[in-house]
């Protein structure tokens, strides 16, 4: 049995000295044409992996919702209604609001630059970082903002290889965005992430007002993320009679776990 | 020669699945840790050198694909092996169904205590910028699938295996 011992011990220590050596070598980046290599083969089996599975899921998720579809219905007939007559109101606050659009900052096609990515798969113990097929090589850095669709942010990328990145989704704990609301008091506070679930938007002053659906941006305080990202919109308050802040529940626009393809805004 | 394909292709579709496919599936599928569930396997049915090598070339793909510091996964792999031997080789030694389950508790305990010890260092070096992850409800309920997860996919394979292999009986606690 210590024979046994040993001979373990022997070929576990070999393939943790040759680990070493290539953590080495790949902090200097000699291993770098080797892993962009890996990359390119392998990330088309990757694409195709995560869209199967993707359509299985929405396969089974529509089951799942079709038991619910008539309710859901009538609630949408009714909100219908509500809309038309919001879009009516709107329509006529945005001729008058041209000037304050051009400070927005919602992306358009002749403004930001920015890198279209396929999502390939998500980290494998966190399943709020996801990867993506696009890196260093496409112009994408850490700190950039990953949105969805035409200026839903729903992630920053926190590591930036060669040739993909990962991206931490805004409903992650270690998630913490610069935002603001389209409120009459502008309120400007913290959207962070609540243990993968939802989202929340902290150190917002009692004394404004805050109301339901109100939509949550991003402030354009941090670095390299513009002004005008929609975030989600607010919830819920949560008050305390003994805090000075209150704080808002906040829902994403859409479900972060049906994005395919997404862009990364490059300053 | 063959022996050496069936690794390079075990590698190459367990490494897809794992981050590919299953993320793809939604909660709670993606808690599934394919990867610790076959090198548990093989490590405790086939042999264990298997299992390492196995260990080392999924670690070095992971690695690739994984925001922690290259290497990381690798060696915590290659650790996890290790810790599984040292148990097979003392208590589970029947190569049973229960002794199999038994070691995919541990391995899949080992594997995540080693990616929890870095976190609280990564803590511990920049308690600004860092959280602890694992010290919340949603941290346990997650695990609590995987280790749900990979005792059904260790169960379907030794089941499996055990019908196409008549060497290898599964053993069951027979009662009076």
């Amino acid at each position: 049995m210590k024979l046994n011992i040993l001979k373990t011990l022997k070929l576990s220590s070999v393939l943790i000295a040759v680990i070493l050596l290539l953590i080495f070598f790949h902090l200097i980046n000699i291993l770098n044409p080797v892993e962009n290599l890996v990359y390119r083969m392998i990330n088309p089996l990757q694409n195709f992996a995560y869209i199967t599975g993707g359509k299985i899921n929405n396969y089974f998720q529509s089951k799942a919702d079709a038991k619910n579809l008539d309710s859901e219905n009538n609630a949408l007939k009714s909100q219908i209604n509500d809309l038309i007559i919001e879009n009516t109101r709107l329509k006529i606050i945005e001729k008058e609001n041209e000037n304050l659009k051009a400070e927005l900052s919602f992306i358009e096609n002749n403004k930001y630059n920015y890198a279209i990515a396929r999502i390939i798969g998500e980290n494998i113990d966190n399943q709020s970082i996801i990867i993506i097929n696009k890196g260093k090589l496409d112009g994408i850095k850490i700190g950039y903002p990953v949105v969805f669709g035409n200026g839903i942010m729903i992630g920053k990328i926190i590591k930036a290889n060669d040739s993909i990145s990962f991206a931490l989704l805004l409903n992650d704990s270690q998630s913490k965005i610069a935002a603001s609301i389209l409120n009459t008091d502008n309120s400007m506070g913290v959207v962070e992430g609540e243990y993968k679930l939802s989202l929340k938007m902290g150190l917002l002053p009692k004394n404004q007002t805050i109301n339901q659906d109100d939509i949550v941006i991003t402030s354009g305080l941090e670095s390299n993320i513009p002004k005008g990202l929609v975030i989600g919109k607010v919830n819920r308050l949560q008050t305390s009679t003994n805090d000075l802040f209150q704080t808002a529940i906040v829902n994403p626009i859409i479900s972060y776990e049906s994005i395919n393809l997404v862009a990364v805004i490059i300053p | 020669m063959a022996k050496i394909t069936v690794i390079l292709i075990i590698l190459l579709i367990g490494s897809i699945f794992q981050i590919s496919f299953l993320p793809s599936l939604g909660y709670p599928i993606d808690n599934l840790n394919l990867i610790i569930s076959i090198i548990i396997f093989i490590t405790a049915i086939i042999s264990y050198k298997m299992g390492i090598w196995l260990a080392f070339g999924f670690g070095l793909i992971l690695d690739l694909y994984s925001i922690y510091p290259f290497g990381l996964l690798a060696i915590a792999l290659i650790l996890t092996v290790i810790g599984l031997n040292l148990f097979f080789d003392n208590f589970f030694t029947n190569r049973s169904l229960y002794s199999l389950l038994a070691l995919g508790i541990i391995g899949t305990f080992i594997f995540n205590a080693m990616l929890a010890i870095f976190n609280l260092l990564n803590f511990i070096s920049n308690p600004v910028d860092n959280n602890i992850n694992f010290l919340n409800i949603t941290f346990f309920y997650n695990f609590s699938w995987q280790i749900g997860l990979n005792l059904a996919i260790l169960a379907l394979m030794f089941l499996s295996l055990d019908s196409i292999n008549r060497k290898l009986r599964s053993n069951f606690i027979l009662g009076k």
